[in-house]
Order: C-alpha cells, then structure tokens, then sequence
C-alpha cells in the first residue's frame, strides 16, 4: 500500500495518482462492454415501450383498482408522454452512469450491477405492491421509482468509493448517518411550510427534517464518527484528489439534488398527480437492503 | 177570520251578494246580524214591532216574511198580506255599514207588488241610493201595492239583493290646487308642485273628523310606486297642513332603510306637517304599485310593507294590507295597479319597501377533507332565510370557482335548512371549496385530492409535467382526457405518473456542475 490516499495497492500501475486522464484511464480499464450494454439497454427499453401504441401502454401501466401481477411490473417501464421519458431516462443516465463508475472505482461493481438488476427486476412488484397500500382510482406508470432506488444506492456507492480511495479507516455502517438525514431532506422539499396546525401539513416537513437530522447525528455519534470532521475531511479529500474527487463531489451533489427533483413541492399536474410515494419508496428500499448486504460484508472484493 | 184565499204570499230572502265587498271595519252591529261584503255591510232585523216580519233563518240569511209561515208571528189570526190593498210596513229591517268609508247603498229588486223603500222612498236601484257614512244605518221598509192580484199566489220574486257602493271621491286632485268643500266636512286645498310633491291643506275640521287628502297618485319612484290618499283620523285641530314628498332613494338629509330582516327599499316619503304629535289619532297611507314593476323587481305584493323612521333614527315596520281587487273595483281605483293601506299613528318619515328572503349559509362542513381521485367529497351547508319573505334559492357547490353540484332549497323566513351537495373529484390537488347561490359566497373549506403530502407549495415542476400530458396530441387524444378530469368529476382514474421534470432535471445538473466548478477553484487557491 502506498502513502497517497487515492491509491490502493492492488491497483493498475498504470493509473497516474494525481491526474484527471488517470480517472479515465482506470475507469476504461474497468468498465466491462456487458455492464454497458446493460446500461444502455434499460434506456433502450424505455423507449421501445414508449414506441408501443398508447392504449397497449395504458393497458400496461398499472391500475390501482385493477391491479395485476403483469402490469405491476411493466407500468414501471411505461411513459405517455415524451417529456416524462425523457426526464425519467436523463435521471437514469445520471444516477447510473455516476454509481456506475463509483462502483467500479471502489471495486464494487458486482455489488452495483446486482443492485441494478434488483432494482429493475423486483422493484417494480414490490414498488407496485406497496402502492396498493393507498387505495385509490389512479393509475401508475413511470421509471423513476426505479430512479429513486437508484439514488437510494447513491450513498452506499458514495460509501465504499470514499472508504477505498480516500479514507480506507472509514466503517460502511456510518452511512446510515447520511440516510436518515436525507430522508430528513425529502420531507422538508414534499412537506411544504404553511401556516397550518400542529397537526398539519405545515410543521410535519420541518420536523421530519430535523428528526432526520438529529437521528443522522446520534447515529454518527453512536458509530464514533466526527460529523464536522467527517465533513471537513471529505471536502478536503475532494479537492485533493483531481478527477476522483470531482466524481465524488459529483455523486455528493446528485444525492443531495436528486430529491429536490424527485420531491417537487406541488406534484400535481392537469389530470395527474406526481406519486411521491413511489419515490420515497425507491429511495428507501434501495438503501436499506443493499445497506443490509454491505454491512454484513457480502460484497467485499 | 181571514182566510188564506183572501191574503197573498211576501217571502223574500236576501241573495248573500258576494260581490259587495268592503274593505274591513269594526262590525258595531248588537245581536245576530246577516253580514256580507267582508262583514262591512250588515242587515238585521229593525228595532221596531216592524222588524217581526224578518229574521234570520238557519243559515244567518235575512228573510222577510209576512205571512203565517214566519215564526216570529206568534198572533194566530195573523194571515198575510191582504189582496187589493196598498200600503207601506216601514222599518222591517236595518242596513248598517261598518267600514269606515263613505258608501251608497242601495237595493236590487224586481216587483211591481213590492218595493224597499226607506223614508218612504224607494231605494231600488243605483239612481234611488242612499249614502251611509262609517257605522250608519239605514231602515227599511216595503211598500206594497196588492191590487190586482189574486189570493194564495206568490207576491213578487223570492230574493233581493243589496248593493253598496264606496262613494266616489268628493273632491278631485287637480295639478295645481283644488278647493272642495263637503256637505258639513273640512274644506280641503291640495296642491300640487310636482309629481312627487303634494301640499294639503284642511281647514273647519270637526271635531275628531277623517280628513282625506287625495294625492292622486303622487310619484314615490316614478310611476312605478305612488301615494294615492292619505288620511287623517280622529283630527282635533280645526286646520291641518300636510306636505308630501316622494323619492325612490333616501332623501339627502335622510337615513337610507336599515332594519332587521333586510327589506329592499322601494321608495321613501316625507310627511311633513303642522299639528302635534297628540292632535291625531292615526294616519293611513293608500298607495300603489305597477303589476308589472313588481314582476320585474320580482315582488310579492304580500311582501310590500312600509317602515315609519323613529325619532331615535331606527325603522319601526308599519302592517300592510294589499286591497282586495274586489274593493278596488268597488272603490272604482283603478284596476291595473296593487293598491296598498298601511296605518300608522305616528308621522315622520316612511320607506316602503318589500322583503325579500334572505339567504345565508351559517356552517359549512366538509366530509372527508381528504379524498384520493374519483371519490366523492360531500359539503353539508347550513342555511337560514334571515330575510322576512319565503323564498327558493338554488344552492351551488363550487370548487376553484367551477360550479361541481347544486341543489334547490325553500325556505320561509327564519327557516333553516342543510344540504348536502356531493361532487366526485377525479383530478388530484387542492380545492377550495365555496358554496354559492347565496346572498354572500361562503368558504367551505379545502379538498384535498389525491397524494396528502403533496398539497400545495410551489412545484411548477408538476404543473409542467401535467401540462405537457395534457398536451400530448400524438398520444392519441387520451392527453386531453388527462385534462378534461380535472374540469369536472369524471370516471377516469387519474394518472400518476413517476417521474422527474426536465427543467428541474437541468437544475440538478447545473447545481453538479457548480460542485465541480467550486471543487476546481477550491483546488487551485493557495494552501495555507
């Protein structure tokens, strides 16, 4: 193991430690042709089911009072509209394209694409499951639940790729310090501030927000770590290490902004209704279970 | 001894002559009297030994009667009416008028037998009337002329009939002024300035005399609502003068009408006038309205009433009779108006107005605040009619302003009533729900559609996504369904759609972007 921080020592010689190319040197070195395939094919087919008629694509997506175990798991892959798919598979692009290669540069890329499988294969019945859960004449249609797990993922990948390239000391079962405060954040964006009751929508944001902080903290605190120094050495640790830090300061941004657009504050459209619960969801899922895996070390490399 | 071969049958029965109607006064007849014209006309037997020959029989009708069959003859000799005899049975029955105007009166009777006469002259007729002033009485007796009949027939017809009359007005109202002077009453000067101005004058008033002041439809709002009469009882000056003003609106020195029940004003009059409170009894008021004025304004004529202005400055309401078409045509007012008589015995200053209901929503309950799409939300509104007229008012239920239900409601004056208005909501979001269809839109809460964590705030994210579903026209018209559930309940589900929006996506990567550019600047200024 050398001294530099952003090395470990079973790494290509061939990477130069401190140079942006070296980030994309190891990343081509890494990334396989199938993983990308498998990248690109989940765009591609979004967009074949988009090309279907739209009443074969409404009879795909997912009714609330009818539900069916086909459509549970095709309405996630079904758009009505361009913008929808466009915005569903851009945040896709994003979110996979930047776990993607935080994995690979960890060595966890078993771990993400298994996670990615997980989450286009069984997300949607369980996404789709849960959602009878608030009954309701609605249909569910839509990648972005897929989306949110995703970006649930995020901070697991944000995780092991801090751990293995600037802090190797650093425990994976912290992370939950970071979720929770997150969680936190959701609400505080779905939860508008208004002057309502006690008991209204008005207060319950902020306190969801600050209860997630505060657990974010006692967690941090309960597994020994420093949040402010945590912080401080993550920003340094960014801005030392060109190219690899840039994609860790890139993977924080997303997470932190990703629920802004994923939690608009007034979800509803002309005739339809942004299903926050599916996102909340997919976040949530998608944390806790690999959280699960990680913590107990399945994954390790 | 008579025999009945040598005298002849006079049985009369008075017609009950529905047409004679009076207007209502204080009936001052003692004992059992036959009434008719809304009891202001009354008939009984007279006074006199006379009076023996009529009577009321089972059903209260007078009958005169002069032979045997009448049983208030006791003496069994008594036969009849002898043939081939003339003569006169004064006094056999008494008319007695009872309202408080002057009236002619006279009696229908085709004979050439039998004829009413009262002093001795004939009242047949409308020529040959007499005129009753209020609770005076006239007697009347038969003249008969039996020669030339034969014994045992009939004498005459059955029936008679009395008519009445309210005598014609004595003076007329001129444009500029009249003097008139009644047989033994008040002399009376009117003038008049302006339509809606009149200026009375009554002198050599008798003590406790009616002064009547004929404004001859004098302008309260145009046209539409004029004074016709005012009248002065129980006077106790010997001269009074009066001056009368009518406006539509409150005068400019006036209050405009603000009572209780929230009558609509129609018109106001100013009475002004020179005697003292105390100098007289009563005032009544006769004035009129166009038909076709008060379907316009929508107005019962029962609804018409008039509020007198307290020294205090509050409205004091005055009872309103609406006249009787038959007493209008008696009184020969012209018939294509309402005529109206209000009494008050206090003058100042008067409004008359109609009311009207109204309706006020008094509590609103919404059940349940929170539905998911397609369910049906129902409102319950309480209202009451504070107005002082019933009325029928359709209800309406709207959301964001579209109307979403309605429902009809009647009610009397202080009646309340709950109705429940349900609409079902397809399209997610927040309502603001108003009941309308009242005298003031009342808040009914908010609906909550869909996703409860979601309401309100400022996502133009959302709106924008929906927008662009809406308006997929490629997908084949089902974007404009997506929009049509949000105008109205309908049985489309609602969409929802998991998804991010473009712009904020843009955002994101802008606020990436800024990360990177910042971690680079960070990167190049100077270590410590």
């Amino acid at each position: 193991m050398t001294a530099s921080p952003n090395t470990r020592g079973d790494r290509s010689a061939s990477r130069t430690a401190d140079s942006e190319p070296g980030l994309g040197r190891e990343l081509l070195a890494r990334v396989r042709a199938v993983d990308l395939l498998v990248l690109v094919a989940v765009p591609a087919a979004l967009g074949a089911v988009f090309a279907l008629p739209e009443s074969t694509r409404r009879s795909l997506a997912f009714a609330y009072t009818d539900p069916t175990v086909r459509t549970a798991f095709t309405a996630h892959f079904v758009h009505l509209d361009v913008s929808h798919l466009a915005g569903n598979v851009a945040g896709y692009l994003l979110l996979a394209g930047v776990g993607y290669a935080l994995a690979v540069l960890a060595g966890y890329r078993r771990f993400f694409m298994v996670a990615l499988a997980t989450f286009l294969l069984a997300f949607p019945f369980a996404l789709s499951a849960l959602n009878l859960a608030v009954p309701r004449n609605a249909i569910g249609f839509g990648f972005s639940g897929i989306n949110m797990a995703l970006a649930g993922l995020l901070p697991l990948l944000l995780g092991v790729y801090a751990r293995d390239r600037f802090f190797p000391e650093a425990s994976i079962r912290a992370l939950p310090a970071v979720f929770f405060p997150l969680v936190g954040w959701m609400a505080v964006l779905a939860l508008p501030v208004s002057s309502g009751g006690l008991d209204g929508p008005g207060v319950a944001g902020l306190a969801t927000g600050i209860a997630g902080v505060l657990l974010g903290v006692l967690y941090a605190s309960s597994t020994g770590v420093r949040i402010s120094e945590a912080l401080r050495a993550s920003a340094r640790a960014a801005v030392s290490n060109p190219g690899y830090g840039d994609l860790f300061a890139v993977g924080v941004a997303l997470l932190v902004g990703y629920p802004v657009v994923g939690f608009p504050g007034d979800p509803t459209g002309s005739g339809s209704v942004v299903n926050l619960y599916v996102h909340l969801l997919g976040f949530c899922l998608a944390f806790i279970g690999p959280f699960a895996l990680l913590a107990a070390g399945a994954f390790e490399e | 001894m008579s025999s009945h071969r040598r005298t002849l049958i006079l049985a009369l029965l008075l017609v009950a002559a529905g047409s004679l109607i009076f207007t209502t006064g204080a009936a001052v007849i003692d004992g059992d009297a036959d009434t008719f014209a809304d009891d202001d006309l009354a008939v009984q037997p007279a006074d006199g030994p006379n009076g023996q020959y009529a009577y009321l029989n089972d059903d209260d009708e007078i009958a005169i009667d002069v032979s045997a069959s009448n049983p208030n003859i006791r003496d069994p000799s008594f036969e009849g009416v002898n043939v081939g005899a003339t003569g006169t049975i004064d006094d056999v029955f008494e008319i007695t008028y009872t309202a408080d105007e002057y009236a002619h009166v006279w009696i229908e009777y085709a004979s050439e037998n039998v004829t009413f006469v009262a002093d001795g002259e004939s009242i047949e007729g409308e020529a040959n009337n007499v005129t009753l002033a209020p609770d005076e009485s006239v007697a009347v007796g038969l003249a008969l002329d039996t020669r030339g009949k034969t014994a045992g027939t009939r004498l005459g017809a059955d029936e008679f009939s009395i008519q009445a009359k309210i005598a014609e007005p004595d003076e007329v109202g001129g444009t500029s002024a009249s003097t008139h002077r009644t047989g033994g009453g008040p002399t009376i000067t009117t003038t008049a300035p302006g339509d809606d101005r009149r200026e009375f004058a009554a002198s050599d008033i008798g003590y406790g005399d009616t002064v009547r002041f004929e404004a001859d439809g004098m302008h309260l709002d145009g046209g539409n609502v004029t004074l016709d009469r005012l009248d002065l009882e129980g006077v106790r000056n010997d001269s009074v003068a009066v001056n009368a003003t009518g406006r539509p609106d409150p005068f400019e020195d006036g209050d405009a009408l603000d009572a209780p029940p929230t009558p609509r004003s129609i018109a106001y009059l100013a009475v002004e006038h020179d005697f003292d409170a105390d100098a007289v009894d009563a005032m009544t008021i006769r004035f009129s309205a166009d038909p076709d004025y008060l379907n316009a304004t929508g107005t019962d004529p029962a609804d018409v009433t008039i509020y007198r202005q307290t020294d205090a400055g509050d409205w004091a309401e005055k009872p309103v009779d609406v006249v009787d078409d038959d007493v209008v045509r008696l009184m020969g007012l012209p018939e294509d108006r309402v005529h109206f008589r209000a009494t008050t015995t206090e003058v100042s200053t008067l409004a008359v107005a109609a009311h009207a209901p109204r309706f006020d929503v008094t509590e609103t309950t919404v059940a349940p605040a929170a539905i998911d799409p397609g369910e049906t939300a129902t409102v319950r509104a309480t209202i009451r009619n504070g107005g002082g007229a019933a009325g029928e008012r359709t209800v309406t239920l709207t959301a964001n302003g579209d109307p979403v239900a309605n429902e009809a409601v009647a009610l009397a004056p202080n009646e309340t009533a709950t109705v429940a208005l349900s609409a079902a909501f397809e399209a997610a979001g927040e309502y603001d729900l108003a009941v309308a269809g009242t005298d003031g839109e009342a808040d009914a809460g908010t609906l909550l559609v869909g996703d409860p964590t979601g309401d309100g705030g400022s996502g133009e994210g959302a709106d924008t996504g929906g927008d662009a579903e809406a308006g997929t026209g490629t997908g084949g018209g089902a974007g404009d369904s997506a929009g049509d559930a949000d105008s109205g309940p309908a049985a489309e589900p609602t969409e929802e759609p998991s998804g991010i929006d473009l712009v904020e996506l843009g955002g994101l990567l802008a606020l990436v972007a800024l990360v990177v550019a910042g971690v680079a600047l960070a990167r190049r200024m100077p270590r410590s």
